[in-house]
């Protein structure tokens, strides 16, 4: 079977009735791409039957160990049960990839370099966005923890020495400096509450996610949620960027990976947002890259800006993990799963315009 | 001063504001920079802090007695340590965690 040969509507409903048909997909380390691509397009919906034979899909296809990839064309097609049964889509929606082209063979190819995080990552974001956040962040830890024993991580891990050692410290390097510094300022008049300034503070490493900057984040976040005459809270990044995701320096020190599912859930800074914004008004404010966890943190903020100079994307799964700082659960929730697939599988950078026009970021703002 | 887990308080001589995380049963005299410190929002601070007690407080950072009976987080730095009576607090170091990378 070729599969990225679109499968008719008929034939995707036909294949959710197969009850044999997840072990005619049994993953081999030989398989191809798991994927499969459905075409929704609206001339192949209209020639197919009704929708009472559609609503059994959703729940049979949550167990394929393949990213089912839709093929639609305008924003304006009804919902229907089996758009909602793809994992992604392509489609001539403005702010989508077209069905047409390159957008197909590029999931593909993604998808082949890393398939058991692709398809780990499909079959978490079928079922995590229904769940509370707290419960999202931990199966979204637990899947990334089983990734962290895959092959694809372990050959990242591998060939990581060919990445260059982080620079030198300089004169000006901040190594003697806290990771985050946070500043509480009086809050203005109309009584609206103090203020908490927080700012990511390695500058030299474009403000790398380190445990060290997870601990002083959390310390902020953690007094925003205690105290109730904080009302806002801003996070920013010092230096060239707002925060490049993970530090790469500290992966591989997990002692094994169910240790690091305790350990990661000890102290979620994901979760830590979540609380602070429960009680708070908290934003985060984006600047020249805002990668992985910089994104993924920023997400569950109630407010997010960017200058225009900001490049957004999730890098993990080509690393053979998935984003493991809360983006499973905080970027779903602002533009959808079907998005947070494409721009997790494919790595791409996210045009202003259409992290603006998504939702991921709520306004763009001058360089300050 | 009765003191309950969620209490917010402030110095009397410097910024600093802490909210009580764990309380003891008995009163105690909980101090800043050695000053009884108040209810958040009372008197105006003024003074500086005795000797020995001028350490300050950390934003964010929890502090804690000998026993370990009394916790308190610093939710507004200042110049003053927290203390009971005389004797100062100690910084309560989070747990170091295995790495989860």
């Amino acid at each position: 079977m070729n599969q990225l040969r679109p499968l008719t509507p008929a034939q995707f409903v036909a294949l959710a009735a197969n009850p044999f048909a997840v072990d005619d997909m049994a993953v081999r380390p030989t398989a191809a791409s798991p994927i499969c691509v459905v075409d929704l397009r609206a001339a192949a919906i209209n020639s197919t039957v009704g929708d009472a034979d559609h609503a059994g899909v959703l729940e049979s296809v949550g167990a394929w160990p393949v990213v089912v990839v839709g093929l639609i064309d305008s924003a304006a097609q009804p919902p229907s049960p089996l758009v909602d049964a793809c994992d992604t889509l392509l489609g001539s929606h403005p702010s989508l990839p077209a069905a047409e082209g390159p957008a197909p063979d590029q999931l593909a190819a993604a998808i082949s370099a890393s398939p058991v995080a692709s398809v780990a990552l499909a079959q978490l974001l079928r079922f995590s966005p229904g769940l509370p956040v707290r419960e999202a962040l931990r199966a979204e830890s637990l899947t990334y923890s089983v990734l962290q024993s895959g092959p694809t991580h372990a050959n990242w891990l591998a060939s990581r020495s060919t990445i260059a050692p982080s620079p030198a410290p300089s004169s000006s390097s901040t190594a003697d400096q806290p990771a985050v510094i946070i500043q509480r300022c009086p809050g203005t008049s109309n009584g609206d509450g103090d203020a908490l300034q927080v700012q990511l503070n390695r500058p030299e490493v474009h403000n790398a996610f380190s445990a060290e900057m997870r601990d002083g984040l959390g310390e902020a976040l953690r007094v925003a949620a205690a105290d109730p005459s904080i009302g806002r809270v801003r996070i920013s990044g010092r230096g060239p960027s707002f925060c490049a995701g993970g530090d790469l320096r500290e992966f591989g020190q997990a002692p094994d990976p169910a240790t690091g599912h305790l350990a990661r859930m000890a102290r979620h800074p994901g979760q830590f947002m979540h609380l602070a914004g429960a009680t708070t008004a908290v934003s985060a404010h984006l600047h020249g890259v805002a990668v992985g966890a910089g994104i993924e943190l920023s997400a569950f903020a109630t407010e997010v800006t960017a200058t225009s100079d900001t490049e957004i994307w999730l890098p993990e799964v080509a690393m053979g993990l998935i984003p493991g700082a809360g983006g499973t659960v905080s970027i779903p929730r602002r533009i959808g799963r079907h998005r947070t697939m494409f721009m997790a599988l494919t790595g791409q950078r996210i045009r202003r315009d259409t992290a603006v026009s998504w939702g991921l970021v709520d306004r763009l703002v001058q360089p300050g | 001063m009765e003191l309950k887990a969620g209490s917010r308080l402030q110095s009397s001589i410097c910024d600093t504001q802490i909210m009580v995380v764990k309380a003891p049963a008995d009163d105690v005299d909980i101090t800043c920079g050695g000053v009884a410190m108040v209810a958040v929002g009372d008197n105006p601070v003024a003074g500086n802090p005795a000797d020995g007690l001028a350490e300050g407080s950390a934003m964010g950072k929890r502090y804690t007695n000998e026993d370990g009976s009394l916790e308190v987080l610093c939710t507004k730095p200042g110049v003053g340590s927290v203390g009971l009576g005389e004797t100062a607090l100690q910084l309560k170091d989070a747990k170091p965690l295995p790495a989860s990378d």
